[in-house]
């Protein structure tokens, strides 16, 4: 077994154990009483507020003020007598998750945001989110979790304190089944006041689903385990199997022009982190790769050669061209394509892709790579430069 | 994670029980002071906000700050301080003028390294390896001069950081200590609690050159740092061996 | 009493049958398996672990490390399941390291490349990476990745320091590592 999942099936272990035992509070009712209601609560507020400090000092919040203005609406909508008190940031980071925190911070991760397919879907997530915070969930299973003797010996390994074991909980491994079902419940009534088209909530997760499964991904986040997610789904599809047609933030494009630079840039987050299976199932999708900007078809050859697989080098190829055709004064695509005939021993077309590159960036950062390359390829090639 | 970064890890959760296994007391002073007898500790100093961190680990393991026992803990220090000062004659302590957004980004850098340099010199003073022992011999910890500036706008030569953990434990926590070393192999984080420990570190800085000119940390069991005595207490056996005390300025060596 | 045996077994999952660290005295420093030759920096202090990798550092650490690792080439990427090649080229193996450490942790996921260059390492042809993150407390930390590969397998060393003072402090230090760093049996095998 690989080491690092021997934590989070232990602690996925201890939560079932106790699951069950969780305390009923009562739900707050608008941002007025949106407080710790006691001492112990404080303490688990006071955590949180270190959790967001430090997600704010190591710098992984998406800096897209707009972006940030728009997701803080979609929030506002959802809970209006909270008045902004439940507060969203996005995260730089690829993974298929979101988390609340319980002072009322909501984090949503580049990557989930990048692929909902319209605003409410992105709602649907936030109305379950938000009600984790309405309703003390985070409070409510550290209490459970306090006299678990079990619990203390594998959140140890996951080097607690550092990361506190509220945070590791509810952002791994999500909260206990009953929590979870409160917050699709609720938040799909919210859904419903802020007049959004519910037939979306199950579609959101039967979407990502299928990414997950196709993907062969191993998330440790929102979407751990297949059967917490087919839950989510057996859930939604509960709820809306009576809704009536209409509602709004169904369209698809409205919600692309909104996050086209954050899936962009979710898109080359995943090629830098080596996650081209992932970053393929998003831009394999027609829809998808056609709200992107025209050289989009450049990062699907960067997928295809990173991917490696038979054929991979073609289709690499193919839409390395087809992103110089559809955006001839993009830089990159020239540099993988004369990587890619370097590799193939073209040197004349390695030579040719190579140097349209230096000139269309001359300051790129692997500007000297990319010299050396060149001169391996005219050398190849037997001519003068 | 690399794998220098894990062996740090499981040196540090050994540094760490080392120290827990006796009582660790002992103060280091730069090797700019020692070696200049005639050069003495800055009179007056910089009282940088202490950062006394208290806890309670509830019966199954978990760990949760408590705010109220904190600022208890760090008020009890700050009056410690200036009665331990004043009384003493050793120094006196003015508090962080109001400083401009960019002086603090500045100076809240420099507490964020000082966090390294103290853990550092404490692991290479009290850790279980020799060799580090040596090192600490060689006393020069320093945050570089980059806050020579603010020195020169206060109008203060040094600085004092006082920094610190409490963990006030129910019974149960010390079964898990096993398993947390264990732990720290797997995920490099190290520090692991154990419940009746408490832990100060007092470094004075020179705010010109850097330097952490004096050094001293204390690691007990048993003192309760909620409590205005036990921290007086930890905080005088500190400052037993400060330099201006002719008694103990050669006390410059691990125990 | 009560600490004794988790001391023991910290020791014994650390140094198992390891030499003790030691204070670097002669530079020249061959690895456990003989694959390479380096010299660490006089003064500081080494420690080697059981798989053979070497961490060397001045005042500790937190504050400046010198990490040095050889791994077989079809290992040498174990997050991304990802193996090198003495084939490759050097903007490749470039480009798996720094996904490598991007999925070291959730943090590391914004980590900023600020240099990326080819260089000739220990004879083979490799990859010059420097990159930065924050830690939670907001201190940038910087960290200087060479890589290259061999038919013998894939070489890493790093120079990993806070930027605010150590890094430029020690960092002439590691580059004389750099510098005598020798893969054995390795030819001078500039870009063919």
């Amino acid at each position: 077994m690989p080491q690092n999942r021997l934590p989070r099936l232990l602690v996925a272990a201890a939560l079932l154990a106790c699951a069950g035992a969780i305390a009923a509070v009562d739900p707050y009712a608008d941002r007025e009483s949106a407080k710790p209601g006691s001492e112990e609560e404080q303490r688990v507020w006071s955590q949180s507020k270190e959790f967001a400090e430090a997600i704010r000092k190591s710098g992984i919040a998406y800096p897209d003020p707009p972006l940030t203005a728009y997701v803080q609406a979609v929030m506002d909508r959802l809970f209006p007598e909270f008045g902004g008190g439940i507060r969203v940031q996005v995260i730089q980071a690829t993974q298929l998750n979101a988390f609340a925190i319980p002072d009322g911070n909501v984090y949503v991760n580049l990557g989930l945001m990048s692929r909902f397919q319209n605003e409410a879907q992105l709602a649907t997530v936030l109305a379950h989110e938000g009600t984790h915070f309405t309703h003390r969930h985070g409070f409510r299973s550290q209490q459970s979790l306090k006299g678990n003797a079990a619990f203390a010996s594998v959140t140890a390994m996951l080097g607690i304190p550092i990361f506190p074991q509220l945070i590791a909980v509810s952002s791994i491994f999500g909260f206990s089944r009953e929590l979870e079902t409160e917050a699709d419940n609720v938040g799909y009534q919210r859904l419903l006041r802020a007049g959004y088209d519910v037939r979306e909530s199950p579609r959101v997760f039967e979407h990502l689903a299928r990414e997950v499964k196709a993907g062969d991904i191993k998330e440790p986040f929102f979407f751990a385990s297949h059967p917490r997610l087919q839950e989510r789904i057996d859930n939604m599809r509960k709820l809306s199997a009576k809704a009536a047609a209409g509602g709004d933030g169904g369209s698809r494009a409205d919600y692309a022009r909104v996050v086209a630079a954050a899936r962009v840039e979710n898109v080359e987050g995943q090629l830098a982190a080596g996650r081209a299976k992932s970053a393929l199932i998003a831009l394999e999708d027609p829809d998808f790769l056609s709200d992107l900007p025209p050289h989009s078809q450049y990062y699907v050859g960067e997928a295809y050669r990173l991917r490696g697989e038979d054929g991979d080098a073609r289709k690499s190829e193919e839409a390395y061209l087809k992103a110089i055709t559809a955006s001839p004064g993009f830089a990159p695509s020239y540099r993988a394509l004369g990587v890619h005939y370097l590799k193939k021993t073209q040197y004349g077309e390695a030579v040719r892709n190579l140097r349209r590159y230096l000139e269309l960036a001359p300051d790129a950062q692997d500007r000297a790579y990319v010299q050396q390359y060149l001169t391996i390829a005219e050398k190849k090639q037997g001519g003068n430069p | 994670m690399h794998h220098w970064q894990r062996m740090a890890g499981v040196l540090l959760a050994m540094a760490i029980l080392g120290g827990c296994a006796t009582q660790v007391r002992n103060a280091s002073v730069h090797k700019s002071v020692s070696e200049q007898s005639a050069q003495p500790m800055p009179r007056k100093l910089l009282l940088l906000p202490i950062d006394i961190r208290v806890h309670e680990i509830s019966a199954g393991g978990v760990v949760e700050k408590v705010d109220d026992w904190t600022a208890a803990a760090n008020a009890n220090a700050n009056r410690s301080m200036r009665e331990i000062g004043q009384q003493r004659k050793l120094f006196d302590l003015a508090e962080t003028p109001a400083l401009s957004a960019a002086d603090k980004e500045v100076l809240g850098q420099h507490v964020a390294l000082y966090e390294l340099v103290a853990n550092s010199a404490d692991f290479s003073r009290s850790g279980p390896f020799p060799v580090w022992h040596e090192r600490a011999r060689d006393f020069d910890y320093t945050l570089g001069p980059g806050l020579r500036d603010l020195a020169g706008r206060s109008n203060m030569e040094a600085a004092v950081i006082v920094i610190g953990s409490d963990y006030i434990s129910s019974a149960g926590r010390k079964a898990t200590m096993a398993l947390g070393v264990l732990a720290a192999a797997f995920t490099g984080v190290a520090v692991i609690p154990q419940g009746g420990t408490a832990f100060v570190s007092v470094g004075v800085v020179d705010l010109r050159t850097g330097n952490l000119l004096w050094f001293s940390t204390n690691r007990s069991q048993g003192n309760d740092l909620r409590e205005e005595a036990q921290v007086h207490t930890v905080l005088e056996r500190l400052f037993d061996e400060y330099p201006a005390n002719p008694v103990t300025t050669a006390a410059n060596a691990p125990k | 009493m009560k600490q004794a045996l988790p001391l023991l077994l910290a020791v014994l999952l650390l140094a198992g049958c390891v030499p003790p660290p030691a204070r670097v005295d002669s530079p020249h420093t061959e690895a456990q398996d003989k694959s390479y030759t380096i010299d660490l920096p006089v003064g500081w202090i080494r420690h080697i672990a059981q798989d053979g990798t070497l961490a060397a550092s001045r005042d500790g650490f937190a504050l400046q490390t010198i990490g040095i690792i050889h791994l077989g080439n079809d290992k040498a990427f174990p997050k991304s399941k990802k193996a090198a090649s003495d084939t490759m080229l050097p903007s490749e193996l470039a480009e798996l390291q720094i996904a490598e450490m991007k999925l070291e942790t959730e943090q590391m996921a914004a980590l900023k490349v600020i240099e990326n260059g080819p260089v000739l390492l220990g004879g083979k042809d490799g990859f010059r990476v420097r990159t930065s993150y924050l830690t939670q407390r907001g201190l940038e930390i910087h960290r200087v990745t060479y890589g290259a590969a061999a038919k013998s397998g894939y070489y890493r060393l790093e120079y990993i320091s806070p930027k605010l003072h150590y890094f430029d402090v020690t960092y002439p230090d590691f580059q004389k590592s750099i510098d005598s760093f020798r893969i054995a049996g390795a030819d001078k095998t500039a870009a063919k």
